[in-house]
């Protein structure tokens, strides 16, 4: 290796603090080298106006290099298309990382290469991590690493990610690369006689534009010629811009092809090259095992009942399994919550304190904590179904189903999982790879009816519709699911609208994930959460509970607090909708805390004694038949349902309001919330009208 | 190229799409002249499974409509692709 000091100045210069950015195709194994490089010490945060995920972490290079590694999206070309892309090539030109590693799948060369042949015209001193070398031998593919390494010009190391293989070489190689052991001259791909004539008379044009645009000359040039958006955009002197598209508009004639094509067959022919050269079959294998399970579990016949045997069984484990979690926790803070009253009362502390620390803030960290569990299960399951290669497989069985809705099929599981809780429904839109589409999944799923909104729904109709409960709940999850489809479609009609992005997907072999995997992905959507969506959830209940109990000395909750008071002023309001009681109005105040606290607040104000309407849901013991003959002298058949109706539909709860805050930024939040009471407003007050009218007429 | 059948295999001769669609698919190495291979139909009829370069892709027919691909007969006629010359 030459011992010219290319790239930046001044590296090798003391003790340095460099960027160093993984770039990649998505599936082979980056996040892996992410983590096998930085090991715990990492940072998950979003990229700057888009809610897709930026991890960066720390790598001691050596005693003189400190290396800041940034994870770049998974992409497969440098484009200005797709959000992923603009995001990778946004960071490599204008935040100017001191070095690139390339991580390329040993076992699927060809298309990875083609993301490197570009990866060189960037001028950033690079080095290949040749993964997944174990796959490919599997593969029976033999890979020569000199013959890659000398024809690229750039260091290869082989790597298998996963068992930590490489991960040492990469390390010192990284080092090498920042202290300045690396030659300039990276391999760069030759587009034909002709071609190279016209991009070197471009190149000629663009020498001042380039250095105004802080980008590399050869780079501009190509992309101009090959007509990229972005950057027409960008160049200020719209004459040259015409001379290029001249050039171009002569190549395009004389080949019958447009340049984007012929530059892109350039690159897969320098590839192929390369590929033929430095791979040896040492025996072909027409069908992998991938190949092989994708013909049982993505056939025609099995694709859909195994693809509901997996939903089901998350279902089941995320749902089923986290209850005695929840319950434990449950138990768990209502001791440390007995504890903390106790000490407060021994220090003398007011009650208006004990009451609004207990409830507020530590009843509130229960809730947020109760939540930890479920999520902490779907997340288990979505990695683990990630890493190993399914969900693309269940995009590709459910997607002709979501494409109806205007959706891709990665949009199924989220809103499956809304029928348990939307909170985890919600964080599992990180699957979908396109911002609209992800959005819009995101602001139905809570019209998926979640399993807090159960209890309400057995509470209030078993009280009012004697017989034929069932069929109300029914109803009610059929208009949940009916509501989401029509709000998805409008949506994307109106407020979303865009084109509907192609859907290319690629079908990743299976691979085996690793518990370490696994677990660290887990853990960061968990901690997220309880950082990010938990403030705002204590903050609304604390909120709420300062209300209940205000003024002091009143019974909390109760027709003189102010949340009582306000029930009153509001309940007005519901007349259209036939359930102008004050109770009914503070119920929906307090299920906002979580859709299961109707429950609580209802019995508590319809007067059945041992109630607890308190954050955590107010899971008290009803004596049930008085307080179903008290609910049922307050509400008509046709006034209950159409509460119902409102519950299901009007604002998200709390933790949910975090989540979607969370995922897409306090303004969707908001925005749901109003939109969706505003829905519930509308759709109550038609049912009750029209049922009115249709009583009147008969 | 959707009106391949299952396991059927074909050469791409034009490429119709545009825009993000047409970018995306130069990406993915499908190119004039590669040979691609339609392996399965998803459960429901769409999208489809297909095979080139050694990796599966999918796509919905929609966007599989704008490639346009010459099938191979049914002695599974293969043979290297031959590097194009362009004069441009």
């Amino acid at each position: 290796m030459g011992r010219e000091a290319g790239g930046k100045e001044g590296i090798g210069t003391g003790r340095k603090s460099c960027r160093v950015a993984i770039v990649g195709n998505p599936n082979c194994g980056k996040t892996t080298l992410f983590n096998e490089l930085t090991g715990a010490r990492q940072k998950v945060g979003n990229w700057p106006g888009v809610t897709i995920e930026k991890k960066t972490g720390f790598l001691a290079v050596n005693n003189r290099i400190k290396a800041e590694i940034i994870d770049l999206p998974g992409i497969y070309s440098l484009s200005a298309y797709s959000l992923d892309e603009r995001i990778a090539r946004d960071y490599l030109l204008k935040e100017k990382p001191d070095a690139i590693i390339n991580i390329v799948d040993a076992s699927n060369l060809e298309r990875n290469l083609f993301l490197t042949t570009q990866l060189l015209e960037l001028e950033i001193p690079m080095i290949i991590s040749l993964n997944l070398v174990d796959a490919a031998e599997k593969k029976n593919l033999k890979i020569d690493v000199d013959i890659l390494s000398s024809h690229l010009h750039i260091p290869v190391v082989p790597t298998v990610a996963l068992k930590g293989q490489g991960i040492d070489k990469i390390t010192e190689m990284i080092g090498n690369v920042l202290l300045g052991e690396w030659h300039k001259k990276m391999a760069r791909v030759r587009f034909g006689a002709d071609g190279e004539k016209h991009i070197s008379e471009a190149e000629e044009l663009l020498h001042e534009a380039a250095e105004r645009m802080n980008l590399p000359l050869r780079w501009l040039a190509v992309k101009l010629f090959e007509g990229d958006k972005e950057y027409e955009l960008l160049l200020e002197n719209k004459e040259l811009l015409d001379r290029i598209n001249e050039y171009r508009g002569k190549a395009e004639k004389m080949v019958g092809e447009d340049t984007e094509t012929i530059i892109a067959d350039y690159r897969y022919g320098f590839v192929c090259g390369l590929v033929k050269e430095a791979v040896t079959v040492t025996a072909d294998i027409r069908i992998t095992l991938s190949e092989k399970i994708d013909a049982v579990i993505a056939s025609r016949i099995l694709g859909i009942p195994f693809f509901a045997l997996v939903i089901f069984l998350m279902f089941k484990i995320s749902i089923d399994f986290s209850q005695p979690g929840i319950e434990y926790i449950d138990s768990r803070f209502a001791l440390l919550l007995n504890w903390i009253n106790d000490q407060l009362f021994t220090i003398g502390a007011p009650g208006w304190i004990s009451y609004i620390v207990v409830n507020g803030v530590i009843g509130g960290t229960g809730t947020v904590i109760t939540f930890v569990v479920p999520i902490a299960l779907v997340f288990l399951c979505l990695s683990f179904l990630e890493d190993i290669g399914y969900l693309s497989r269940g995009a590709f069985v459910m997607d002709r189903l979501m494409h109806w809705m205007g959706l891709p099929g990665k949009a199924f599981i989220p809103l499956i999982l809304g029928f348990g809780c939307n909170v985890p429904g919600i964080l599992a839109t990180r699957v979908m790879e396109n911002e609209k589409d992800r959005l819009i999944t995101i602001l139905i799923n809570p019209f998926i009816s979640c399993g807090a909104r159960l209890p309400v729904y057995i509470m209030i109709a078993g009280a009012v519709f004697a017989r034929n409960v069932g069929t109300v709940v029914f109803s009610l999850y059929a208009a949940g699911i009916l509501m989401a489809i029509t709000v998805g479609l409008i949506f994307r009609r109106t407020i979303l609208k865009g084109p509907s992005t192609p859907f290319v997907m690629e079908l990743p072999p299976y691979r085996l994930p690793t518990l370490k995997g696994i677990l660290l992905h887990t853990w960061e959507n968990v901690w997220s959460f309880v950082k990010r969506a938990g403030t705002l959830i204590v903050a609304i209940i604390l909120l709420l509970v300062v209300l209940g109990y205000l003024p002091v000395g009143v019974t909390p909750n109760s027709k003189d607090s102010i949340l009582g008071k306000v029930g009153l002023a509001v309940s007005p309001v519901f007349k259209p909708q036939g359930f102008a009681n004050w109770k009914a109005s503070v119920a929906l105040f307090t299920g906002l805390f979580a859709k299961e606290a109707v429950v609580g607040t209802m019995g508590a104000l319809y007067g059945v004694e041992s109630i607890n309407p308190d954050s955590s849901g107010g899971r008290g013991r009803i004596k049930s038949s008085t307080l179903r003959a008290k609910i049922a002298r307050d509400f008509t058949p046709l006034s209950a349902y159409s509460f119902l109706l409102f519950i299901l539909l009007y604002s998200p709860c709390v933790a949910t309001m975090g989540a979607i805050s969370k995922e897409a930024g306090l303004k969707w939040a908001v925005f749901s919330v109003l939109f969706n009471t505003a829905a519930a407003y509308i759709i109550s007050m038609g049912v009750f009208q029209i049922g009115t009218l249709i009583k009147t007429l008969f | 190229m959707d009106h391949l059948s299952p396991g059927e295999r074909g050469k791409v001769v034009r490429i119709n799409a545009t825009g993000d669609l047409r970018q995306r698919l130069l990406a993915m190495g499908l190119l004039p002249g590669v040979e691609i291979e339609l392996v399965r139909i998803a459960p429901l009829g769409d999208p489809l499974d297909f095979k080139l370069r050694n990796f599966h892709l999918s796509m919905r027919k929609n966007e599989a409509r704008n490639i346009i691909v010459e099938r191979f007969n049914h002695h599974g006629q293969r043979g290297r692709r031959k590097r194009r010359h362009w004069h441009w």
